[in-house]
């Protein structure tokens, strides 16, 4: 009875209709549309299309916009739900449509319900407050109006694009509050992020606020102006256009940001930046602005104080506090590639690292506070703007002279006051065995020591005689401070050794000097001087060799059949003699000062930071190991001089 | 421990020398000529060492380890009187009493030396004493005169009794044997000094005046050099020779570092010198405008005109051993490249028989010299060459002996009252020492026997085992 009034009346209106003249086929045409089972493809065709309009969904792929086909559940699952008669806001569907229809699902009439009052509630929405017909269901994640309510489909329509600002408020107030109460150690900068959004937020009140004012006005001013002068839906949806669209973009952020800290939210929220559509570039913007604050903040003591306020672990600059002084340069600071922001360039982080990994090496390696100090005081003295979002060519201007100019200082320091080229030249004095006269008496002495047994060898006895050496040398020139470093030292000594094959030479150096010369590049040191040690006594026996052969030529003259090999003896000795010199005269000239050459050359320039002089003096002990034949075949090496060892000790014994 | 030198100086020759010499180590160490170190010297904390030649007295005068030794006065007066006369000290200066000189004999130097024997073995036993690790001693003298040859002589044997573990290095000026010269016993002189210069010394630096003024003439333009120039060549010989003692670096930091590479076999220890660019105080015309570079300085060093040795090279001629000393702001890698260009134009020609090349030494200069070359070279050099100046000593010595001309003089001295059989050993020494050389010269070197001096090997079993070990040598 129902349906046959519906169809009369729509019958009659089509029947009215002078603008259509293909009645049957839009009939038809309708018919075909209302037998599809599913509107799922509809719907998601319709948020495909919204969002296409914001464009978002093509920056990022990962995550994705609140999915409002779950929030607003497809007619299909609706009607399957038996339990739920109240109309979702949803698509309107085919049945309900009419104005005189009451009824929905059930016989009884349905209340109609004016626009003021669909307003209000539309405007607890907005809040998330349930309104006297339409209330938030949980278990759809959908506002839902009451089901005791009618109202048009398009009305429904445009209650439904409105609840959309309901539901992405919800959305975000839930994650913001989930944040706040619950994990505040998640970090400043999620902390400013929240409070960014929060800003937003109370935006999003604000317009309400007017909303409402509009409202009431018009509500006092009568049903008759109101329609006119008032808010309607339609215009609501205008109103709420834009704040819509800031909503949609805050709730991508807030879900994006999941599981992100620090620097690397902020590289995620930065990526937004790079969107096409100003509105949302400039949003984006104006929203870092507020929650790269923290994270400014922490830069600034980095880069003026070297201090590390990161409580929260998000700076891109860990701190590993068990590393003792020595290490200081090396160890102790950390750069995380992942909490580099991304609006910062890699090179730029990497100089604000290494300009407050300098300040705290100046500070507490080289004990100088003032140069600190005076930097901390250019931090007040700077203009107000500074270090903040933005501006990142100032920023990087500003960061490459503060750069360039504490490498600097760093350098004069090492060079001034703590004398680095007089420890270069020492090593290679001492270690490398620059200094002929010292070595030379210092092998002399030592060899009745050392051609015992390891095992018997005191090192007290070897470091006084190291004092007598320097003492009858021209080392006793050198400066006070590379004498007391130099020292001596044993190797670990396994049987069969005697005390030239475990002695070694050692070069103390200490904090902030060891930065340049770790452990390694010490060991690297000896591992030279084991080897030129040895080819120095090979040249020593043999000038021993020699000597005896000269002065006791005349002896050996005498004698009838020595003669001839003595002769032979003279010649291989000096063949010996000459290989060794070769060697030596090939190590000296191009390995050691070769090496030195381009090492000097280097450091004349003074440029670049310690880490660059740090790898100059790799490069340049490295070089010598290299091409002093001792990098890859050092067995070779050892068992070619123990080879002329052996034939020395040979020659030694026919010359007697 | 510096490895101590001790400087005698013999004869007029000798002291001349030896005055340059010294006068030139005080300008390189900083030392006044009063033997206090310069303001300039004792503000800056030095890399040389000047106790190799010098020790300090109590009241900090840098005094020479120098003994000046001669039978006649005027050179050593010449000392007393310059600026110098304080340096030296007067304990170590002797001069012999009559003071009537040598009289260009070699046998009355001799003796002479017999008769101040005491006093001089003092002056060198506290020299000796006063150093802690005495390395050997350097004769300065001529083997022309009486004074430096006989008493030279003397001083050789001498030091071979009682230091026979000292090294002896003698700079010995050999006469000018292309003209005649005014001693017409100089090749008798020549002759007994060789002998022990072969057998009692074990580094000779060779020099000879005509050399010397050949190169005072082309390299200074000097039309007539006067024995004080052509000394002072001598003096920058010395003292470039001596760079890496006195500063020492990585290598050929002692006297043994230096000639062990330089001399194979005992007996072939004379070395001849190159020195470039010279130049003298005063002599502006030798200041010309030349490129000194590493590669420059060596070829030059090769180069015969500037050898201070005439010698008459054949055509197989070789160098035994060559080591350069190069002076002044040198980059190392240059020194690689320019031996690279003297080995592939072949311009040193070295012995067969086994490895030998040359050898570089870099030294520093002297912060106190200023000199308007960037880079100077000395050439110390072991050549097969040097056999044919002691063939025309012979040759000058057999013409003389021939005739037994000029002999009375030397049958007066006690030595050879009996009899002249030393003047044959000595011709037998000389002549097995250019045999020696000559054999240097062939790739059987190392089968030379010195006893049958260039006669085949007496040995059958022993020349085959010879061989054997240069294989494994290899």
């Amino acid at each position: 009875m129902q349906q046959a009034l519906v169809f009369s009346n729509l019958n009659q209106r089509l029947a009215s209709m002078n603008i259509l003249n293909r009645k049957w086929a839009v009939l038809h045409f309708l018919l075909t549309v209302s037998d599809q089972s599913s509107f799922k493809n509809q719907a998601d065709m319709f948020i495909d299309n919204a969002f296409a309009v914001m464009g978002i969904k093509s920056i990022k792929a990962a995550p994705q916009f609140p999915t409002l086909p779950q929030a607003f559940p497809p007619a299909a699952e609706i009607n399957n739900d038996t339990t739920d008669s109240d109309s979702v806001l949803k698509k309107p569907r085919g049945p309900c449509n009419g104005y005189y229809l009451l009824g929905g699902s059930n016989d009884n009439a349905k209340l109609q319900i004016t626009e003021p009052l669909l307003l209000r509630d539309v405007m607890f929405m907005f809040q998330d407050i349930d309104g006297r017909y339409i209330k938030y269901n949980a278990s759809l994640d959908a506002f839902v109006v009451h089901s005791d309510v009618w109202i048009p489909a398009p009305t429904l329509e445009t209650i439904h694009r409105l609840s959309e600002v309901g539901w992405l408020y919800r959305r975000i107030k839930k994650r913001i509050d989930s944040w706040t109460c619950e994990n505040r150690a998640d970090g400043l900068v999620r902390q400013g992020f929240c409070v960014g959004i929060q800003k937003e937020l109370t935006a999003h009140f604000h317009l309400i606020a007017q909303l409402e004012d509009q409202f009431t006005k018009a509500d006092q001013a009568g049903t008759a102006d109101f329609a006119s002068k008032g808010l309607s839906l339609k215009r609501l949806l205008v109103w709420i256009h834009e704040p819509l669209l800031k909503l949609r973009l805050v709730s991508v952020l807030v879900d994006s940001s999941d599981g992100l800290r620090g620097g690397a939210l902020l590289s995620m929220i930065h990526g937004y930046t790079n969107h096409g559509d100003p509105f949302v570039k400039q949003f984006v913007e104006g929203l870092l602005k507020e929650i790269s604050v923290p994270f400014y903040q922490m830069l600034k003591r980095w880069l003026y104080e070297g201090e590390l306020n990161d409580p929260f672990n998000e700076f891109f600059v860990v701190q590993d506090r068990n590393v003792d002084e020595s290490n200081m340069w090396r160890n102790q600071y950390l750069l995380r590639q992942e909490m580099i922001p991304s609006f910062f360039h890699r090179g730029v982080a990497k100089k604000c690292f290494l300009i407050g990994k300098s300040l705290n090496f100046i500070r507490y390696c080289c004990g100088e506070e003032t140069f600190v100090i005076k930097r901390s005081q250019e931090l007040v003295s700077s203009p107000p703007g500074f270090l903040e979002y933005g501006d990142s060519s100032a920023l990087e201007k500003s960061i490459t002279t503060a750069y360039t100019s504490i490498s600097a200082h760093i350098l004069d320091l090492l060079f001034g006051k703590y004398k680095l080229m007089t420890h270069l030249q020492a090593l290679k004095k001492y270690l490398l065995l620059g200094q002929g006269d010292f070595v030379q008496n210092l092998m002399d002495k030592l060899g009745a020591d050392l051609s015992k047994p390891a095992h018997g060898i005191l090192r007290h006895n070897l470091t006084g005689i190291l004092e007598s050496s320097i003492r009858a040398s021209n080392a006793q020139h050198d400066d006070m401070d590379v004498l007391r470093r130099l020292d001596v030292r044993l190797l670990e000594i396994s049987t069969g050794d005697s005390g030239w094959d475990v002695f070694t030479l050692d070069y103390h150096t200490d904090s902030p000097i060891s930065t340049v010369f770790p452990a390694q590049s010490m060991h690297q040191y000896m591992k030279l001087f084991t080897f030129l040690w040895r080819l120095k006594r090979v040249e020593h026996s043999l000038s021993v060799a020699w000597r005896r052969g000269m002065t006791e030529y005349t002896a050996f003259r005498k004698m009838k059949d020595v003669g001839q090999h003595f002769h032979f003896c003279s010649v291989v000795l000096s063949e010996m003699i000459h290989f060794t010199y070769q060697l030596q005269y090939y190590i000296l000239f191009e390995v050691l000062e070769s090496s030195w050459n381009e090492l000097n050359e280097y450091l004349g320039k003074r440029t670049g930071d310690l880490d660059q002089l740090i790898g100059a003096h790799n490069k340049y002990l490295n070089n010598i190991t290299s091409r002093g034949l001792l990098a890859a075949s050092v067995g070779e090496n050892v068992s070619f001089f123990d080879a002329i060892d052996h034939s020395t000790m040979l020659t030694w014994r026919r010359c007697f | 421990m510096p490895r101590e030198i001790i400087t005698l100086q013999a004869g007029q020759c000798g002291n001349q020398v030896g005055m340059e010499f010294w006068s030139m180590l005080c300008t390189e160490h900083g030392i006044n000529p009063d033997g206090i170190l310069s303001e300039h010297a004792a503000n800056n904390p030095a890399e040389d060492r000047k106790d190799v030649f010098f020790y300090q007295a109590d009241d900090e005068h840098y005094i020479p380890r120098a003994i000046l030794l001669d039978l006649e006065p005027r050179v050593i007066n010449n000392i007393l009187q310059s600026p110098y006369a304080n340096l030296y000290n007067p304990e170590n200066i002797l001069l012999s009493q009559d003071g009537g000189g040598a009289g260009n004999n070699w046998a009355f130097g001799f003796a002479s030396g017999e008769k101040i024997a005491d006093e001089v073995s003092e002056m060198i036993d506290r020299e000796a004493d006063g150093s802690d690790s005495l390395e050997g001693f350097m004769l300065l003298h001529s083997i022309a005169g009486g004074t430096g040859s006989g008493l030279g002589s003397w001083l050789l044997e001498y030091l071979g009794d009682r230091y026979p573990k000292k090294l002896i290095q003698t700079y010995s000026v050999f006469p000018n044997s292309e003209e005649t010269s005014d001693v017409v016993v100089q090749p008798y002189n020549s002759m007994l000094s060789l002998k022990r210069l072969t057998q009692n010394a074990d580094s000779v630096v060779v020099l000879d005046n005509a050399a010397l003024n050949r190169i005072a003439a082309d390299r200074l333009r000097i039309e007539n050099p006067t024995f004080a120039q052509t000394n002072q060549l001598v003096s920058t010989v010395m003292s470039a020779s001596t760079t890496t003692l006195r500063y020492p670096g990585y290598m050929n930091n002692d006297l043994v570092g230096l000639l062990a590479s330089l001399i194979p076999t005992p007996r072939c220890h004379f070395l001849t010198t190159s020195y470039t660019p010279f130049t003298t105080d005063g002599v502006d015309q030798s200041k010309s405008v030349r490129k000194t570079t590493v590669l420059d300085v060596m070829r030059r060093l090769l180069q015969p005109n500037n050898r201070m040795v005439s010698t008459n090279p054949s055509k197989k001629s070789c160098y035994v051993s060559i080591l350069n000393i190069i002076q002044g702001d040198v980059d190392p890698t240059d020194v690689h490249k320019s031996l690279l260009r003297i080995r592939e134009r072949r311009l040193a020609q070295f012995i067969p028989w086994g490895p030998a090349s040359i050898q570089v030494a870099l030294s520093k200069k002297s912060p106190y010299v200023q000199t308007s070359h960037r880079v100077s070279g000395l050439m110390l050099a072991n050549h097969t060459s040097i056999a044919s100046l002691f063939k025309r000593t012979c040759d000058q010595y057999d013409r003389l002996r021939k005739r037994n001309a000029f002999l009375e003089q030397y049958k007066k001295e006690a030595m050879f009252s009996d009899g002249l059989e030393e003047f044959d050993s000595s011709r037998q020494v000389v002549q097995e020492l250019i045999a020696e050389y000559e054999a240097c010269e062939r790739p059987d070197y190392l089968n030379f026997n010195a006893e049958t001096a260039g006669v085949a090997p007496a040995a059958v079993g022993r020349q085959a085992s010879v061989p054997d070990m240069t294989a494994r040598l290899g």
